[in-house]
């Protein structure tokens, strides 16, 4: 299940929407709005998205790792919009019968999530605002 | 032929614009289209270009065809 939205996101609820009791461990990634950047404070994240590229990247990434890592269950959310510290930015979940290969897919999905997906940041910060790419 | 092209994060800023219909001769390249747009916004040639066509990154200068989507970006910072 793949979601790229402006809205927060519960946990629990969507935990309970992939529930499966095949699976005896979820593996949960969540990343949020750190308070420091480069020894620099942070005020706030502005994220912008190709939400049709990225939702199709995501499912492509999310079937390889589902075959990879003989995944059950899997769910990717992103934000994207104006966030500020301590926010939620993006939440996996993955549930195989196996809790190594669960771990092993969650950062593998979060990697390539990273690396492939057209989701880009841009920082706020303490004097100074940029694009993470280097532009 | 027309093709559509979106611009994000830092070209979103840099041009103004979101998404513009640009119309270009049939067997044009993307390369093509690429020259039309840095000389119209002014913007520097930058390796941290990343190109798509229909949702799919390109690195070669391929041939566009009517209704194609091109999409200008800076390299992926989700997570």
């Amino acid at each position: 299940m793949i979601r790229i939205q402006k809205e927060d996101f519960s946990i629990d609820e969507e935990l309970k929407k992939i529930k499966n009791d095949r699976c005896g461990a979820s593996v949960i990634f969540l990343g949020t709005v750190k308070s420091e950047m480069d020894k620099k404070k942070v005020t706030k994240l502005e994220i912008d998205a190709y939400i049709e590229m990225a939702e199709k990247k995501l499912k492509e990434i999310e079937s390889e790792a589902a075959k990879r890592y003989s995944i059950v269950e899997s769910l990717i959310i992103h934000r994207y919009g104006e966030l500020f510290v301590g926010d939620s930015i993006v939440l996996i979940i993955v549930k195989s019968v196996d809790r190594t290969k669960s771990f092993e897919a969650a950062k593998y999905l979060l990697e390539r999530l990273k690396q492939e997906v057209p989701i880009f940041k841009k920082e706020h910060m303490e004097g100074n605002v940029i694009w993470q790419g280097g532009i | 032929m027309k093709v559509k092209v979106k611009y994000f994060a830092f070209f979103k800023e840099a041009t103004g614009i979101s998404e513009e219909i640009i119309e270009v001769d049939n067997d044009k390249t993307i390369g093509y289209l690429l020259e039309i747009i840095t000389k119209k916004y002014n913007l520097e040639s930058n390796s941290n270009m990343v190109i798509s066509l229909n949702h799919e990154y390109i690195k070669e200068n391929v041939k566009l065809n009517e209704g194609d989507e091109v999409a200008i970006m800076i390299p992926s910072s989700g997570g």
